[in-house]
């Protein structure tokens, strides 16, 4: 009765919309908190959400894991691994730039005692 | 909801500015799924990777996606590895002031661990080194690398970090792993240019045999360079901790 969901397209539908929901769940989350490291949270659930999107769209049912394990030995019928590999890359950027951003934040702090965004006034025009 | 009898108006202005929130985030998300729903669910068709996965073979590597990652986008991969060497600097810039003037860890506020959770770290530490360590040899083999096993090798020396008080990452050898790491990989970038047969920067020099597919000798360059990527994410990665823990305690001077 629920063969339908294995086939491409529902299980790509799946993918897209919880990634999307996730998406958006932490754009809200970066318009509506004030506070700087809730900000870097959401940024970092976004990010999250666009690796799944990417994987999950990549990745047709049926196809393995591109690795020769387990006696397999030609790549055929394997699944892309450019997005996985893409998503490799942006996994270690945003782990890099979330630590600067929250280093910044901390110093930030230091510096002014404040966290709330809606209170940074130091480059606003006289 | 009626903003007349409430008692706190600004609070009433607060609960419309999140019903608008919600409802921007909400068409956005419509817009976005329908567009996603229409022409995204098929999936990519005759795609980058399609053709990269039938020349998988030749590079001798039995994980393609390790394949890609260093051999075809070897590129890619190298200016990824400096965005992290800069953000690394960053962090240390940073917090890079206190530095010097910072006075042992022991800061009166913060509790030392307990016995169960110092012999528990001391006796996870060798564990979780081991464990990096094949995950980076064997990124040619199976699902890891050197990012992933970088990480893995970062995690033991960030667990010691924070459980043992006097435990400190030697500063130099962590800047001198950095970057003869980083100046291997250039080099391995280089010789694959200078080097006749390949003539391409990154170019995979060392003999890699088909035959020797699934081998823990094999794949030629491929394995050397994601050692050298290990060591780097594994370096800098605990750099980045360290520097953030140094600058939590130089809060109190």
């Amino acid at each position: 009765m629920l063969e339908f969901l294995d086939t491409p397209r529902a299980v790509h539908g799946i993918y897209a919309l919880g990634s999307l929901a996730l998406f958006f769940i932490g754009l809200y989350g970066l318009l509506s908190r004030r506070h700087l490291l809730k900000v870097f949270v959401s940024l970092a659930i976004m990010e999250l959400a666009v690796y799944l999107l990417f994987i999950g769209l990549a990745t047709t049912p049926g196809e393995t894991a591109p690795i020769l394990a387990d006696g397999l030995s030609t790549f055929d019928g394997m699944s892309d691994p450019v997005p996985q590999a893409l998503t490799l890359t942006a996994i270690v950027i945003g782990m890099a730039v979330l630590a600067l951003g929250v280093s910044l934040a901390i110093r930030y702090h230091r510096l002014t005692g404040t966290d709330d965004i809606a209170s940074m006034k130091e480059l606003r025009e006289p | 909801m009626t903003p007349k009898e409430s008692p706190l108006p600004l609070r009433a202005r607060l609960r419309i500015r999140t019903l608008l929130l919600l409802l921007l985030c909400g068409w956005l998300f419509l817009l976005h799924a329908g567009i996603l729903l229409e022409h995204g669910l098929d999936g990519p068709r005759a795609t980058v990777g399609d053709a990269l996965l039938e020349g998988a073979a030749g590079a001798g590597s039995a994980n393609a996606v390790t394949t890609v990652v260093v051999s075809y986008r070897g590129f890619d991969t190298l200016g990824e590895v400096t965005v992290l060497f800069l953000a690394a600097t960053g962090v240390g810039l940073l917090f890079a002031h206190r530095r010097g003037l910072t006075p042992p860890r022991d800061h009166p506020d913060t509790t030392p661990a307990s016995e169960m959770i110092v012999t528990g770290v001391r006796l996870l530490f060798p564990v979780l080194l081991l464990f990096g360590v094949y995950v980076v040899v064997h990124g040619h083999l199976s699902p890891g690398g050197g990012f992933q096993g970088g990480v893995i090798i970062a995690t033991a020396f960030v667990l010691r970090l924070l459980v043992e008080r006097d435990f400190r990452l030697h500063h130099a050898t962590v800047r001198l792993l950095e970057s003869l790491s980083g100046s291997g990989f250039v080099l391995f970038g280089l010789l694959g240019l200078v080097i006749a047969s390949t003539g391409t920067f990154l170019g995979n020099f060392l003999p890699h045999p088909t035959a020797a597919l699934g081998d823990l000798v094999s794949a030629g360059v491929i394995p050397l360079i994601y050692v050298l990527v290990g060591i780097k994410v594994g370096a800098e990665v605990g750099a980045i901790f360290e520097d953030m823990l140094e600058g939590r305690t130089g809060e109190g001077t």
